[in-house]
């Protein structure tokens, strides 16, 4: 027999760290590129994987790329091609590898694997079948002409745009020089995470109120900007400039796209976290909260940033309250350093307490997505479900992670609506034992026929070719299976439509379980829960403006999101956006009259090929 | 005694064209604010109604005459009906400085905006192309009818030349020597309006501002001219790119290799065999996931903001009555940028009020209207809010006129979706002026459930209750300064 070495656990691909521009600067040139360590998988060229599948067509110039072939050994040998601008092969291994680190950071929170959207319904079934399952996300490097890039939800693609720096833009690149999205990291980053929270929670693309666009957006800056702390060569030369002072000083640790900002004629970068550039000046102030900004700040990307702000505060508290110590011991207690360059060990220590603080704020912030309302998020609910799925998981919070997330929205002015008061037990979902409506024992019964599927998801979830689609498969028939039960015990349970209404919909009209999903958390006293999570949705069709019938109608939903316990057959939250709540109609309705008013909407109307078509496009055109 | 004025709107459709005539009955002085239509289904009134009336009311004399923007609503018959103005006699003619072909900014501001422009109709027809699929037809039909502002996206030659010849034909045909106005000089106090004073507002005179359009825009709107022109010229060929180039002019060669991010010989051509090697799955797949025409959907956002950007340029004034201080407001279709820009710390006037200065802000003039020329027909961005509306306080004397029709609005593509006037602005200004609105299509605003036309007035149905419309009439009633005639509106200031 030949010798037959087992499969490698990773495959290491050279990439740039941010983007090319930092390889053009002394400064940060020893920084600029990095070996990033994807998961080791089978590809085809393009890269083609599990997840993601390059397909390098650039239309605008009529032609392809040849694709590139990860496996050669003369690649593999060299951990990939080198960094080159001028190289489309080295641009698909780049889309690649970030991707694939973006997939892998989100499943590792998750503690499942990720699915995309479903794709178009098969051929005459209905418009809202959603049984089709697409593997692969399809990535396009090149596929636009323009400072933009986007996440399509119909073509369950990313798209990539290149364009020239503008004429004005400052020295760190060619004047008129090509800029490409595909090699900034970030907007890789954001842009993947955009199609992970699409997967997961479909409906937050309907514009329902202010935060949900901001939250997508917010919720995919945030996920790129802890990902910069994986990369420890970036991370130990940041915090060495830094001196430690992660939240008072400037660092590309809390920046995004610099390069992409700096092209657009910006001073600094894209978006930046804790601080602000003066436009005129280029100097770099920290951030102030401001707790009007919620109110007043309405444009999804802005919005987010409030998001991303207060979620980056958290990040710094618990960085702080992690490296306090450190401090104290390295000055002698004073906790104040000495000017000049701080110690070595000190800088590996504190990156070392940086990167940890990241991973478990990035663990907090997308395992509280099982936590929250299948519609209509708001940044409050957010908070909410952060702070109960962190209380689920870590019944000892002894570094308090869960105050400094309430404190930072507290600063932000983020409030989720209905609270008296702003204590981390106000903040937790409320369990059946302290809602307000009840469920029948028979809703909880019937989560026994649950479990048998249960054990064949947990089967289902190795690493087999066709894992992701059993898993999917699984999922289908689940939701159909309950959705049968639900409706029959709706229709003629005695208590039925009470279930109906804790569930948050009116049982009388036709409703959907929209997701159906297990989950294995290790719990606080070292056993495993196994977790039921289901979305039930149900829509109706409202007037936008009652007092002006030709105004239209638009879809309101409501329903709740299912958190239950499947080893005690019990509900532990439902949290529930009801279908028949009067107030949140009336704020979609006042919301969805001010969306009327821009001209895309005066010109190309709200909806059709012009109007829906493509939500993040013209999000993200030209930032 | 106080002279009266008097401005006369005409009807002649989708666009804009106002008569105000100084010092009514005794020594009438002329000045004629834009000429131009795209169309008037609602009132079948011509351009050369319009030529033939001003004639007569003037005499063939017209003091000065102004052309706020580059834009075929406002000045198409400076083309059209050239020979019937030939025949005025015109005295002056006021232009934006915007305009002024000796000014290097404002014609780089135009050489941008024509590349564009040029870019954009390429775009249109490249997304219409028979293989195109619906969804990028729509986006190709909804740039052609935007740029339908700015040129003529169907022309043989350049898209702007029908507008540039109108322009040319302003600034040469009718005097020898046009004035362009910026804000911030002296107000204009000349003898053939004498009681009058006439304040330029705008264009504002940065580009920031310029640019401005009031909403989230691409801060690189002319950067992309080039790469999107120059890739749509190709796809809208039909040809292979090997056949397009080997077709093509030198500097068109030129562009397209510029426009391409790597070096040629990374190109692995479409047609040929190796595409079909390594992408077939691409290429025989069904079409929702490709991305053939995505690129050139941003075409649609980008013909939006260059149809503001020209808006922006608008010469918006108001004309002050010096005896009791009452103003006119002419935006044109100033957007927000312009009227923001208006505010301006810098811009303010001083005049001499009897024996001591006085100085006089934008929002003074804002504060003392009494009629209001709507900006770019009613539409949610023509009208500003807080600094705009908002200061007009003279409610109980308030009127607007509005230059619109709807119904050849709301024909273009997408259909049904150009919302002339806006409804929120509607709906503000309706109160304001405690009813006292005249649409140049229909006349007295009304109550949509009782329209003429209700398919065309639908989406204005329930803007406010029926006892508000019915003492919104008395009030238009009890305006017996407002005269509504077929051809025109007047609005008399006795």
């Amino acid at each position: 027999m030949p010798f037959a070495p087992t499969r490698p656990a990773f495959r290491c691909l050279r990439g740039y760290s941010g983007d090319p521009s930092l390889t053009a600067q002394l400064a940060t040139a020893m920084i600029g590129e990095v070996t990033f360590k994807v998961p080791w998988e089978a590809l085809t060229p393009g890269p083609a994987g599990e997840y993601l599948e390059v397909i390098d067509v650039d239309p605008a110039s009529g032609c392809f790329y040849e694709p590139v072939d990860l496996d050669l050994p003369n690649v593999l040998a060299q951990n990939g091609l080198p960094p080159s601008e001028g190289t489309p092969q080295f641009h698909q291994q780049m889309v690649y590898a970030v991707a694939s680190l973006t997939i892998r950071n989100f499943e590792r929170a998750l503690g499942r694997r990720s699915l995309w959207r479903h794709g178009p319904p098969p051929r005459g079934k209905g418009r809202k079948n959603d049984s089709t399952f697409v593997q692969r996300l399809r990535v396009y490097p090149h596929a636009l002409r323009e400072a933009n890039a986007y996440y399509s939800p119909d073509k369950i693609a990313l798209l990539f745009g290149y364009f020239r720096a503008t004429e004005s833009a400052a020295a760190q690149h060619v004047p008129g020089g090509m800029v490409f999205t595909c090699l900034s990291h970030d907007i890789i980053a954001h842009e993947t995470t955009h199609a992970l929270l699409d997967g997961m929670h479909r409906r937050y693309l309907s514009p329902t109120n202010p935060d949900v666009r901001a939250f997508h957006e917010g919720f995919a800056d945030i996920v790129s900007l802890l990902q910069h702390f994986t990369f420890p060569e970036i991370l130990r030369h940041q915090i060495a400039s830094t001196r430690g002072a992660l939240r008072t000083e400037e660092s590309l640790l809390g920046q995004l796209a610099g390069q992409f900002g700096r092209a657009l004629g910006l001073r600094g970068a894209l978006r930046d976290a804790i601080g602000t550039t003066d436009p005129q000046t280029g100097a770099w102030t920290p951030r102030q909260p401001d707790p009007q900004a919620y109110r007043t700040t309405l444009t999804p990307h802005e919005r987010g940033a409030i998001l991303v702000a207060a979620l980056f505060d958290a990040f710094l508290s618990i960085y702080e309250r992690r490296t306090g110590d450190l401090i104290r011991i390295a000055t002698g207690g004073t906790g104040l350093l000495q000017p000049g360059a701080i110690h070595p060990d000190l800088v590996g220590r504190l990156a070392e307490e940086a990167a940890r603080a990241a991973q478990h704020v990035l663990t907090m912030c997308i395992r509280a997505l099982d936590y929250c309302p299948p519609v209509d998020i708001t940044f409050g609910e957010f908070l909410r479900a952060i702070v109960t799925a962190d209380t689920d998981a870590v019944a000892d919070d002894d570094l308090r992670y869960r105050l400094a997330f309430v404190e930072a929205f507290r600063k932000w002015g983020i409030y989720p609506r209905d609270l008296r008061t702003l204590s981390e037990d106000s903040l937790l979902w409320r369990t059946p034992d302290n809602d307000e409506m009840r469920c029948s024992k028979a809703l909880q019964d019937g989560l026994e026929r649950v479990r048998g599927y249960a054990e064949q998801f947990l089967f289902a979830q190795g690493d087999e070719p066709d894992s992701r689609e059993r898993t999917f498969r699984l999922q289908y028939e689940l939701r159909r299976g309950l959705h049968q039960w639900l409706a029959r015990h709706f229709a003629s349970h005695p208590d039925g439509p009470g279930d109906a209404a804790f569930l948050g919909v009116d049982p009388a009209r036709t409703f959907e379980v929209h997701t159906g999903r297990f989950a294995l958390r290790p719990s606080p006293d070292g056993y495993i829960d196994p977790q039921f999570l289901v979305g039930i949705l149900q829509e109706r069709q409202i007037p936008i403006d009652p007092q002006r019938p030709a105004a239209g109608t638009m879809p309101f939903e409501g329903g709740c999101t299912i958190v239950a316990d499947l080893r005690r057959l019990a509900i532990r939250y439902c949290i529930r956006k009801s279908a028949a709540s009067a107030n949140r109609e009336q704020r979609q309705q006042a919301f969805a009259r001010t969306l009327d008013e821009s001209s895309h909407a005066t010109y190309f109307g709200m909806s059709g090929p012009l109007g829906d078509a493509e939500p993040f496009a013209a999000i993200h055109r030209g930032l | 005694m106080t002279p009266a004025v008097r401005v006369r709107m005409y009807r002649q459709g989708l666009g804009d064209c106002f008569l105000v005539t100084f010092d009514v009955g005794a020594n009438e002085g002329h000045l004629l604010i834009d000429c131009g239509s795209l169309g008037a289904t609602t009132t079948g009134v011509s351009l050369a109604d319009v030529l033939k009336n001003i004639r007569e009311t003037t005499g063939g004399h017209l003091d000065v005459v102004m052309a706020t923007h580059e834009h075929q609503d406002h000045v198409s018959a400076f083309r059209t009906q050239r020979a019937a103005f030939q025949a005025l006699h015109v005295d002056q003619v006021w232009l934006a400085w915007t305009e002024n072909p000796q000014d290097p900014e404002a014609q780089a501001i135009a050489k941008r905006r024509d590349d564009l422009g040029e870019a954009l109709v390429q775009a249109s027809r490249a997304l219409t192309r028979p293989e195109a699929s619906p969804a990028s037809r729509a986006v190709g039909l909804a740039v052609h009818d935007v740029l339908g502002f700015g040129g003529d996206p169907d022309a043989a030659g350049a898209f702007a030349e029908t507008i540039n010849e109108a322009m040319s034909f302003v600034r040469t045909g009718l005097t020898n020597r046009p004035r362009y106005l910026k804000p911030g000089e002296p107000a204009i106090e000349e003898p053939w309006c004498s009681g009058f004073r006439i304040y330029v507002l705008g264009p504002p005179s940065t580009e920031a501002a310029l640019e401005d359009v009031g909403e989230a825009g691409s801060s690189e709107l002319y950067g992309v001219a080039g790469g999107l022109g120059t890739g749509a010229a190709f796809l809208a060929s039909g040809q292979t790119a090997t056949a397009y180039l080997a077709a093509a002019e030198l500097d068109q060669r030129a562009a397209f290799q510029a426009a391409q991010p790597f070096d040629s010989r990374f190109r692995v051509e479409r047609e040929s065999a190796r595409a079909g090697a390594v992408y077939p799955q691409y290429l025989s797949e069904a079409d929702w996931r490709r991305v053939d025409d995505d690129w050139m959907h941003m075409a649609g956002d980008l013909a939006l903001q260059l149809d503001s950007a020209t808006n922006n340029t608008s010469l918006a004034i108001a004309i002050e009555r010096i005896a009791d201080g009452k103003v006119l407001l002419f935006p044109a279709d100033a957007q927000e940028g312009n009227w923001l820009s208006w505010h301006d710390p810098a811009i303010t006037w001083t005049i001499r009020n009897g024996d001591r200065d006085q100085t006089v802000t934008a929002a003074t003039l804002l504060s003392r209207a009494v009629f209001y020329k709507v900006g770019h027909h009613g539409s949610h961005n023509g009208t500003a809010k807080g600094r705009g509306l908002e200061l007009m306080e003279q409610q109980h004397e308030l009127t607007a006129f509005v230059p619109v029709d709807r119904a050849v609005a709301l024909n273009r593509n997408p259909k049904k979706s150009w919302r002339m006037p806006a409804v929120a602005l509607y709906r503000a200004l309706l109160p304001k002026c405690q009813g006292r609105i005249v649409r140049s299509d229909i006349g007295w605003a009304d109550d949509a459930a009782v329209a003429a036309n209700v398919a065309v007035e639908e989406e204005l149905q329930g803007i406010a209750s029926p006892p508000q419309w019915t003492e919104w009439r008395a009030k238009q009633r009890a305006a017996t300064n407002v005269t509504v005639t077929p051809l025109f509106v007047d609005y008399l200031l006795p």
